[in-house]
């Protein structure tokens, strides 16, 4: 299925995000700590704190999700929260992988356990983000301000 | 040899000082004079706080080592660690980019180990950006409760919202409001607890940079002193009866110190004495060019570069009546 075909304009919502979450990574949705909460049309965050002070706010709490044409894709932080609960859909990355996507290449999965779309990353405890795995190659999606230099 | 000569001699470059900043901090430090000096010409030492929501287990300690971390725990708070050898840029390790650690140093780890915010408390952290204390204190409050880390300046906030973001600190709103009208626009005796780490000349951050002394002058010190009361007198007003205000500073001049602590005391507040483990510093002036202060303000702490081998700080804790 081509990207374009999976375009989506729908806004965001909560119960959409959750359902992507079950679904793309088996993740027990009724075990998420967080509270989960939508901004502008197309972003989820999560914030602890009292939303009665959010007036005259210009951000609140921690940016997780963006949804996009080829579904939700999870933050670094995202990732990092979420992450954790992921049973599948996952792909382990070694120190070497894991350099690799820090300095924002793209990365050939060894195995091919991975089902198209977006996936989640991880070394040991760590959470590097996710990408979109096309079948054969895991495109990266790290923020040019979270990669490392060379 | 004269006092241009000495300083020189430890390596600060005479065109950076003027003659009346020298007399007056040789007036304010009397026989630590030498010895401030000294520390400035040189860089202080690195240091971090590791990130608890990121990195509390043995494994992810051990991945700091792989990125060839060697840390020893700095005495006055649990997360933040001097840097005893490391990469050359820390900034650019995985560490960093994950949020595993966050680079800061050890004095700014102050004034919120003095506030001491508390989980499921209102917090108001009235000049927020860069977000170091921002952070940190939502770690202390195990992201529970709200912090209201506000700024004025667009590009100093993103900074912050950036650093917020990097840092997982969930119970925090950024809020865009000229501190000095706090009150106006998130109500009086709203917040259990206020940070006011007021704008400064800077004087504590020469061992980074010369600019802070290349600015420097008394005509500055008076202008910046005059916003620094309008922040306190605003960040009091938001405070409730009975809550905490930390007012600190990275410099020395007693004009943005001492003095500025004395219109709370002028309002009724109790200057209370911090307790901070292992820290060493000197007490607060009472008495400065002909003008008497409350004894009360001596309880504040002035913490110079050569105390703990940090950068300077001043951090004067107050009691709302």
């Amino acid at each position: 299925m081509s990207l374009s075909s999976r375009r989506n304009e729908r806004s965001c919502s909560i119960s959409d995000f959750l359902e992507w979450l079950r679904g793309r990574f088996a993740i027990p949705t009724e075990r998420i700590p967080f509270r989960l909460i939508p901004s502008g049309k197309k972003r989820i965050r999560i914030f602890s704190g009292d939303e009665g002070l959010a007036k005259s706010s210009v951000v609140v709490g921690v940016y997780v999700a963006k949804r996009t044409p080829f579904g939700y894709v999870l933050s670094v932080e995202g990732a990092q929260l979420l992450g954790p609960l992921a049973r599948k859909n996952v792909l382990t990355l070694n120190q070497e992988l894991l350099y690799k996507w820090m300095l924002g290449e793209d990365i050939e999965p060894p195995r091919a356990y991975l089902e198209e779309g977006v996936i989640l990353l991880r070394h040991d405890r760590l959470f590097p983000g996710c990408g979109y795995f096309d079948g054969k190659i895991v495109r990266n999606f790290l923020p040019l301000d979270r990669r490392i230099e060379r | 040899m004269n006092v241009l000569q000495e300083l020189e001699s430890y390596g600060i470059p005479r065109d950076v000082l003027r003659r009346n900043f020298i007399s007056r901090y040789r007036r304010i430090l009397g026989k630590e004079f030498s010895e401030f000096f000294r520390y400035l010409a040189h860089l202080p030492r690195r240091s971090l706080r590791v990130n608890p929501m990121k990195a509390v287990t043995d494994e992810e300690i051990t991945f700091l080592e792989s990125e060839r971390f060697r840390l020893i725990r700095i005495p006055w708070y649990e997360h933040g660690f001097w840097i005893l050898s490391g990469p050359e840029r820390p900034g650019n390790t995985i560490s960093h980019k994950l949020g595993l650690i966050y680079l800061q140093e050890a004095a700014s780890m102050i004034p919120p180990v003095v506030l001491d915010p508390q989980p499921g408390e209102r917090i108001l952290d009235i000049s927020a950006a860069p977000g170091s204390k921002t952070t940190q204190m939502s770690e202390m409050m195990r992201w529970r409760g709200t912090i209201v880390a506000n700024d004025v300046s667009l590009p100093r906030i993103k900074v912050l919202v950036s650093n917020i973001q990097r840092m997982s600190s969930l119970n925090v709103i950024v809020t865009r409001v000229d501190g000095r009208y706090a009150h106006k626009v998130f109500g009086e005796c709203s917040f259990d607890r206020v940070l006011v780490d007021a704008p400064c000349s800077a004087i504590g951050q020469v061992r980074r940079s010369w600019e802070a002394l290349k600015r420097w002058s008394l005509r500055a010190v008076k202008r910046i002193s005059h916003l620094q009361k309008s922040l306190v007198l605003s960040a009091y007003r938001c405070l409730r009866k009975g809550g905490l205000l930390v007012y600190s500073t990275c410099t020395f001049d007693p004009e943005e110190n001492e003095f500025v602590v004395q219109t709370l005391v002028d309002l009724g507040c109790e200057v209370l004495k911090p307790d901070v483990d292992g820290l060493r510093f000197r007490e607060g002036l009472t008495e400065w060019e002909g003008s008497r202060l409350d004894q009360s303000i001596r309880r504040t702490m002035r913490i110079y570069p050569h105390h703990n081998d940090t950068e300077g700080f001043y951090v004067a804790l107050v009691k709302k009546e």
